[in-house]
């Protein structure tokens, strides 16, 4: 993400649409601007004379200047030298003669037993752009322009206002997406639309007034979102006190960075154990794709064929009653496996297929169940 | 129920209520729901309706907060509690040094329960943290940046407010802003939206907007409960103070570049018909710039000559002189780009204390010039507002904005009781617009 004065946008009537990098020289350019050796502040300097726009200029900077190494500075070693200097030109203030301030940085230079020059190199390397640039970046600029163009995305939502987000893709994905926005406090409503699911997301306050409080937010949804197989973003951007439309899809876009997702975790050992004895005899699949129940997206731990399959493990009493209220909404083929540990007379009364279990699911408890989905493994 | 900067009604929630303007059906969760800072009108509804409610909005963070030292106040800012008490909401105004903090803590002490206190810099932050330590000992936390520790009274950045408000406005009934005029600009307004808090208490010396957004604060915050203007101040309990304007001028060279930038800055605004009358009006040249390649040259002319006049060669040798004139006195030189602060630093072997600084060397530095250990500091824009520098006896302005706020507050810092005169300089370039700017910021002060 680049800071939003970076922006580079294109307004036509009521839409707006990032100002993509197409070309690949603008890149190259500033990456080469960052060569080892150079001061930062000479680095900075060549990416303020490029040939191209500032704003794209500091734009690609800003991405690279995260990726390169600094000279490492003791900066309280520093501190330490420069308020020795304050205080020995205090003594003799005003210093307003080069020949003053010569003798009060000598001054100090032997009292630390360091050379006049260190005690120089100091006054100026606190400040960030004079330290000496010993790794340059680390990427092409193909990477480049795909994290800049992604950037540009992202920080056009900061100014979002709500975002609505298609994905098609695995259950892992979406339950990965899901889980962000919630930990960041957003709220969504979804539905199923084509091959995937529609996810409306915004915030609580979205409610009762227009904010854009959730758009740095949003913007960090995106590389969740452009990792599907297939993926569009709409949203609403203010700029300059007016709603503009924003729309972008996977067919359309350049080319992006891409996020890389782990393979799924089990939740718990309950659902590691299940899956690893259940794989001896049937063909299991994990997080299948999402479904949407009621507005909420539901994502089972299994399917074995056509069965989807839930275990509801030993949780916080409000999350195991959500999680109750969206397997009751469930109109699918499920076995629902349930720690007795749980209150278990309303569990039973579930509309699916309910196992009680003690520790962990037993595969002879359930293997009657699973049997007519099942397919060799 | 309280969720995340709002209130929401569960159950059976009468007409009367739901007619109310502010309240909205969310369709998303089947229930209603309002911005926090309607939880105490929703509140006075329902007890005149005589309906029984379970409220779990507010979440305390401590019962009770006692201080274990009382301030004494000075006459004038008994007379701005008491005004405030009446209602527990509003805004009080006075000029800097007169001692806004105390009123404060006295507010906190009567009120006696869990506070947020809201200011614009860590600077302000940690002279806060400070000044209430004093008072409630072992009772002060602060939630910023990297720093997030949570105590009866919290103190925090305008900045973190804006996001955190979200998890912590249901734990403090008290909100106490400081330099509450920066309150009504679009984000930082929801800091005192979605907060439940009943009472809140603005502080500033200059609650005026030049984008008239003020008017927002009596919902926000409350009416202006108490009023002191500066000259009102000076003299009885603050410092008289000499305003010297001093000439600079630009070098040949940096003059031919200069009248060539305004060549083509006045060019474009002529050829448009533009007026320039307040702020607002300028935002229009941006909005253009983003438009036309005309604009976009002009917009940046203006940059570079501002540039040029703020960070000018002779700016920099102006302050060797000021300097020999008062060897003994405490010096606070402000500058607009933090450029021309390293500058003055490097020649003069000045600290600076800009955003470019490690925070330890900021706050070491601000000790010893308290203790009188450096005699000048050169600064941009970090102290701005309301840091406490005591006894400086000389002000330097070597560049700046035209408003007059900010120049009301660098005076501020020189303007602490004492013997004598204090002194402001300004130091302007001759023959450009900057001579214009500094009359205008001028006016109306003093």
């Amino acid at each position: 993400m680049i800071p939003l004065d970076l922006l580079r946008a294109r307004r036509q009537g009521d839409r707006v649409a990032p100002r993509y990098l197409e070309e690949l020289w603008p890149a190259e350019y500033v990456l080469g601007a960052y060569r080892p050796g150079l001061r930062l502040a000479e680095a900075r300097a060549k990416v303020d004379d490029a040939p191209f726009e500032p704003k794209l200029a500091r734009g690609l900077a800003h991405i690279v200047e995260r990726s390169i190494g600094l000279e490492e500075v003791d900066r309280r070693r520093l501190t330490r030298i420069r308020l020795e200097v304050f205080r020995e030109a205090a003594k003799a203030h005003p210093v307003v003669d080069e020949g003053e301030r010569a003798r009060v940085v000598a001054a100090v230079a032997s009292r630390l037993k360091i050379s006049a020059e260190e005690v120089e190199a100091a006054l100026a390397k606190i400040h960030e752009d004079e330290l000496v640039i010993t790794r340059g970046p680390d990427m092409s600029a193909e990477e480049l322009a795909a994290l800049y163009n992604t950037s540009l995305v992202q920080t056009l939502l900061f100014r979002s206002r709500r975002m609505a987000a298609y994905v098609a893709a695995d259950g892992a994905r979406v339950k990965e997406l899901v889980r962000t926005l919630k930990g960041l406090g957003l709220m969504y409503v979804a539905e199923r639309a084509g091959g995937g699911i529609r996810l409306d997301i915004d915030g609580p306050v979205s409610a009762v007034k227009q904010t854009e409080r959730y758009g740095t937010r949003l913007a960090k949804l995106v590389p969740y979102v452009i990792s599907a197989d297939d993926w569009r973003i709409e949203a609403d951007i203010s700029l300059y006190g007016k709603i503009y439309k924003f729309a972008e899809a996977k067919s359309s876009a350049p080319k992006m960075a891409h996020r890389d997702v782990e393979p799924p975790q089990f939740d718990s050992t309950a659902e590691e154990e299940f899956y690893r004895n259940v794989s001896r005899v049937c063909a299991v699949q994990r997080e299948p794709e999402a479904l949407v129940v009621g507005n909420r997206v539901f994502i089972p731990d299994f399917k074995i064929g056509d069965l989807y399959v839930e275990i509801v493990g030993f949780w916080t009493p409000d999350y195991v009653a959500r999680k109750y209220e969206k397997l009751a909404a469930a109109k699918i083929p499920l076995l629902v496996l349930v720690d007795e540990r749980l209150a278990l007379a309303t569990w039973r009364s579930l509309p699916h297929y309910v196992v009680i279990y003690k520790e962990r699911p037993r595969l002879s408890d359930i293997f009657k169940y699973i049997k007519p989905y099942c397919r060799r493994a | 129920m309280w969720d995340r900067g709002t209130v929401v009604l569960s159950g059976d929630v009468p007409a009367q209520i739901r007619a109310l303007s502010f309240i909205k059906f969310d369709a998303r969760v089947g229930k209603y729901r309002a911005l926090g800072m309607y939880y105490y009108r929703i509140k006075a509804v329902l007890d005149s309706l005589g309906v029984k409610y379970e409220d779990g909005v507010l979440s305390p963070v401590c019962r009770s907060v006692e201080a274990a030292r009382r301030p004494s106040l000075r006459q004038y800012q008994e007379e701005a509690l008491r005004s405030w008490l009446r209602g527990r909401r509003g805004v009080v105004v006075m000029p800097t040094g007169a001692g806004k903090t105390y009123v404060a803590i006295e507010a906190i002490a009567r009120v006696g329960q869990p506070a947020l206190v809201v200011v614009p810099t860590i600077e302000l932050l940690r002279q806060w943290e400070r000044r209430l330590s004093e008072h409630f000992p072992g009772r002060v936390g602060v939630w910023y940046g990297e720093e997030k520790r949570e105590l009866c009274i919290t103190v925090t950045t305008y900045d973190s407010a804006y996001v955190a408000v979200e998890h912590l406005g249901n734990r403090y009934p008290l909100l106490v802003f400081d330099e509450v005029h920066h309150l009504p600009s679009e984000s930082y307004r929801q800091i005192a939206e979605l907060s439940p808090a009943p009472y809140r208490l603005g502080l500033t010396a200059t609650p005026e907007r030049a984008d008239d957004l003020h008017m927002l604060l009596p919902e926000l915050v409350g009416p202006v409960v108490y009023r002191m203007a500066v000259s009102e101040a000076a003299g009885r309990y603050l410092a008289e103070f000499d305003v010297e304007v001093v000439k600079v001028g630009l070098s040949e060279e940096e003059m031919a570049r200069y009248k060539e930038l305004e060549r083509v800055y006045r060019g474009y605004i002529r050829a448009r018909g533009l007026r320039f009358r307040s702020p607002s009006d300028f935002g229009r040249l941006v909005m253009l710039a983003g438009r036309s390649a005309e604009a976009r040259r002009a917009l940046e002319a203006w940059h570079e000559m501002r540039r040029m006049l703020f960070e000018s060669r002779s700016k920099v040798d102006a302050v060797a002189d000021i300097l020999r004139r008062h060897p003994d006195g405490k010096i606070l030189i402000f500058t607009e780009y933090t450029a021309l602060a390293r500058e003055v630093s490097r020649r003069y072997l000045i600290p600076e204390v800009t955003y470019d600084m490690p925070d330890q060397e900021r706050e070491l530095v601000m000790e010893m010039f308290r203790r009188g250990e450096v005699k000048a500091l050169v600064t941009g824009k970090v102290l701005d507002e309301g840091i406490d520098v005591p006894d400086v006896d000389v002000v330097v302005i070597l560049g700046g904005t035209s408003s007059s706020r900010q120049y009301v507050q660098r005076i501020g810092r020189a303007l602490r009781l004492k013997p004598h005169r204090a002194k402001i300089y300004e130091v302007v370039t001759a023959k450009t617009r900057e001579v214009d700017i500094s009359r205008r910021r001028r006016r109306g002060v003093g």
